[in-house]
């Protein structure tokens, strides 16, 4: 009894061993950690799909999201690299020789359409992968979100009740409301209660001034400057500490506007301290009341009807100042999500092969689609709905349910395949984005530089905490307006400088010049 | 006289060797069932703890800690020259000591007080409440008490509203927000501390409170002189283990609740060396950081382990 239990065991094992060796030599395999939502599925059918589709091995390797920096790291210093990595911290892994680069004819050769897309959307795009200059490391990808600027979200109950029925446009007629918001009981509570903005709306204030805290804008002179310290900022800072001052700028602004939970809540604007915010990406307001049901509703547009709060608002225009300067804070729509082990870039025609597999996947909008939620007919449909092609659902309305299969992200090779894919998906928020925002709303500050600076690590840290708490301190009138000066010199000589140059290299090398 | 463990005196001019190999054949099953102890703590404490050396080196993935380029004190010289360093160590032994301070003897004060509670189901009642908060991670009470100290909001701020009082932003000023992390800090750790101080006051015999009764002592006096007493070799080792922890000012708490308004008091080594490491993998410098933080904390236990000792009340060794 015993033996012939050994045998079977011994037959099983041999058998289990069978199929590996049947694998014809010349099939190409990749072991792949890619960004996902949870574990997958024993035989992911997605996974199976692509197989046979294009007659390769893929092995996707489950890493938690929360630790996944951590896990590749281990893999890495285990000299077990996978092939196809994403979330790692690009710069080191470039610096320490990780990942791998090749030419961009390599690339044009084995991925024309993503080659020809990258072209049309942002041919900047191909500096930005070039992290030597020379050679490229990463596919660049779109967000087609990132084309909109972060919004400006304003009250219209609140504007009428203070007999103001147009949305501001200019910094003065800003200034007019939000004095308004602050003194003229808007919620009509008889109590002095009422503030105009917090934190999320100061960046656009900064913008009506001609900078932007936090990025490297062009200096008007072949190079570029940190927007903090540009003497813009300055004027910025003086009608701020003057809004501070006056009772306009909620004081708990410097604890920001959202008090926990899913970050783009803004709990200032929902329970009616303030007026207007710049929280989240438009998509988070997204109301559903004009679409039909089971469509997505943005978040916070979620929590405002979950709270049961009377609110009503409009996006509103960036405010512009006295120079017509306006904007808010813009992301750069190029995304360079993954990146490819050394060896792998070694191995030529395995290489090739990925690229040419990635190209078709990409950039078909039924395989795009496909790589994204599954199978046709069983986890979703195409449909036409407002005059265009939108996707949707029939399972479940999240990833959570596509995700075990394979489908999600684990096949997203560059950011969110491509345009005609993004405007079908998310079709409901660029509706609203076409009816409430449009390009007359959507002004924004774009970095001048893509990526981060090498001295980053050593330098920024520092330098941040002199201008945010320099900052704060003339808002707050802690400090006259006039440290302003003070503050930028400590700036450079904490590490600005070397910043700076670094930035304008960078620049300089990003633009061709 | 088989059986029995003593040992048999030593023979004059016996080497230390076969007197080892004596003890092993003696108590060798004692050792054996040791043995899965010592080496849990050789292959998990001791073996990991020379990657310590990768505070001294460049490290470097591909090349592992041992292959990684000797930098000798390039990460320490790094940590004591940033401009804000000793602002960071300063709020670091501020707030730690502070916490240590009014933190240490909060639970020894709601130990006795639970002790002398006559009413069993209230007692019980009292201790599970207070334990609570210590199972909530403080991104969740973080959240809490920004709307619960929230100047416009805040039931606290509404209370004093209503007693005619200006609002007080707790966590936006300076002057308040060193304090509310204490206070904040002793709520949540001083129910979950004090049941270390219950278990040793049951430790105490229930006949030297009945004489005392008997001799008329007052319930302060039983207290003072039994109950303190009989706890405080509890007290000065939990006291010399948390002197070690005094560059741990506590970074979950003060990273959830901290803002850029109050960075001059609240910034603390943990949370600069957080948003410093955000930007890279830098774990040299980072294990430069805990290597210093590990050694002062050592030394204050080295050091007040001696205090203790000489004081002639109990000691760690």
């Amino acid at each position: 009894m015993k033996r012939s239990l050994a045998l079977l065991l011994g037959l099983a094992v041999l058998l289990a061993a069978l199929p590996a060796a049947g694998l014809a030599e010349d099939t190409y395999s990749y072991s792949m950690v890619m960004y996902n939502f949870g574990p997958l599925d024993e035989e992911p059918v997605m996974e199976k799909y692509w197989e046979e589709k294009y007659l390769v091995d893929f092995d996707l390797v489950y890493a938690e999201q929360s630790s996944k920096q951590d896990q590749i790291n281990l893999m890495v210093a285990a000299g077990e690299i996978p092939d196809v990595l994403q979330d790692i911290n690009a710069a080191s892994y470039f610096d320490q020789g990780v990942i791998g680069g090749w030419t961009e004819e390599f690339f044009r050769e084995n991925a024309p359409r993503l080659s020809a897309y990258i072209d049309e959307i942002q041919p900047a795009a191909w500096s930005y992968a070039k992290y030597d200059g020379e050679l490229m490391y990463s596919i660049p990808g779109f967000r087609l979100y990132n084309s909109v600027a972060a919004p400006i979200i304003i009250r219209v109950d609140w504007l009428e009740a203070v007999g103001i029925t147009e949305l501001p446009k200019t910094i003065e007629e800003y200034e007019e409301a939000f004095y308004k918001f602050a003194n003229d009981d808007p919620d009509g509570n008889g109590q002095k209660d009422t503030f105009a903005i917090s934190a999320t709306m100061l960046p656009s204030i900064y913008g009506a001034y001609g900078t932007f805290r936090g990025k490297w804008l062009p200096d008007g002179d072949g190079g570029v400057v940190y927007g903090d310290v540009k003497p813009e900022a300055k004027e910025a800072l003086t009608t701020l500490a003057k809004w501070y001052k006056d009772g306009v700028i909620d004081p708990e602004f410097v604890t920001g506007e959202n008090q926990g939970g899913y970050w783009a809540i803004s709990h200032s604007f929902l329970n009616g301290s303030v007026g207007a915010s710049g929280m989240g990406s438009f998509y988070h307001w997204v109301d559903a009341t004009e679409f039909p049901e089971g469509v997505m509703v943005g978040r916070m547009a979620a929590a405002i009807k979950e709270a049961g709060v009377d609110i009503k608002y409009e996006a509103g225009y960036p405010p512009i100042g006295p120079s017509g300067a306006s904007g808010t804070d813009k992301a750069n729509v190029t995304s360079l999500r993954t990146h490819f082990s050394a060896q792998l870039v070694a191995d030529e025609a395995r290489f090739a092969r990925l690229l040419q597999i990635i190209d078709d996947m990409m950039m078909d909008l039924d395989n795009s689609t496909r790589a994204s939620r599954g199978i046709p007919g069983e986890t979703y449909e195409v449909i036409d709905w407002n005059g265009a092609k939108s996707i949707k659902m029939i399972a479940a309305n999240n990833t959570d349910a596509i995700n075990p299969m394979g489908a999600a992200a684990w096949f997203m090779f560059t950011e969110e395949y491509n345009y005609d894919f993004q405007y079908m998906a998310y079709a409901q928020d660029f509706a609203w984005y076409d009816k409430h925002i449009g390009p007359e709303k959507n002004i924004g500050y774009e970095s001048a530089i893509y990526g981060s600076l090498p001295s980053q690590s050593v330098y920024k840290t520092e330098c941040d905490k002199i201008l945010n708490e320099g900052f704060i301190s003339i808002i707050t009138g802690e400090k006259p307006v006039d440290s302003f000066e003070e503050i930028v010199s400590a700036w450079y000589a904490a590490g600005g400088q070397i910043m700076t140059d670094e930035a304008t290299e960078i620049y300089k090398r990003q633009t061709g010049n | 006289m088989t059986g029995t463990r003593s040992n048999t005196p030593a023979k004059l001019g016996a080497s230390a060797w076969p007197k080892a190999l004596r003890s092993l054949r003696l108590n060798g099953d004692l050792l054996l069932i040791f043995l899965p102890v010592a080496a849990y703590y050789i292959v998990f404490c001791y073996i990991p703890m020379s990657g310590v050396v990768m505070a001294f080196k460049d490290y470097k993935l591909l090349s592992g800690i041992w292959g990684s380029k000797w930098v000798g004190m390039k990460h320490f010289n790094m940590l004591f020259s940033t401009p804000s360093f000793f602002e960071v160590l300063r709020n670091t032994l501020v707030i730690s000591l502070l916490k240590l301070a009014f933190g240490f003897p909060a639970p020894i004060l709601l130990a006795i007080l639970l002790n002398e509670l006559r009413g069993q189901r209230f007692k019980r009642v009292v201790q599970t409440i207070s334990y609570l908060p210590h199972f909530l991670s403080w991104v969740v009470l973080a959240g809490i008490f920004i709307q619960f100290l929230s100047p416009s909001t805040g039931p606290i701020n509404i209370l004093l509203g209503m007693m005619g009082r200006p609002s007080i932003f707790f966590l936006g000023n300076k002057a308040t927000f060193v304090p509310t992390i204490v206070a904040t800090h002793i709520w949540q750790t001083v129910g979950w501390g004090s049941i270390i101080y219950l278990a040793a006051i049951s430790g105490i015999g229930v006949e030297l409170y009945e004489s005392a009764m008997l001799d008329g002592a007052t319930r302060f006096q039983r207290i003072a002189y039994i109950t303190l007493p009989g706890i405080m070799p509890t007290v000065t080792v939990l006291f010399i283990l948390g002197t070690g922890s005094i560059l741990n000012a506590g970074f979950d708490q003060i990273f959830n609740l901290y803002n850029e308004a109050v960075y001059s008091v609240a910034d603390i080594i943990d949370t600069y060396v957080y948003r410093r490491g955000l930007t890279g993998m830098q774990y040299s410098y980072a294990s430069a950081v805990g290597l210093f933080k590990n050694a002062i904390g050592f030394l204050l236990v080295f050091a007040t382990n001696m205090i203790a000792r000489r004081m002639g009340d109990s000691s760690l060794w």
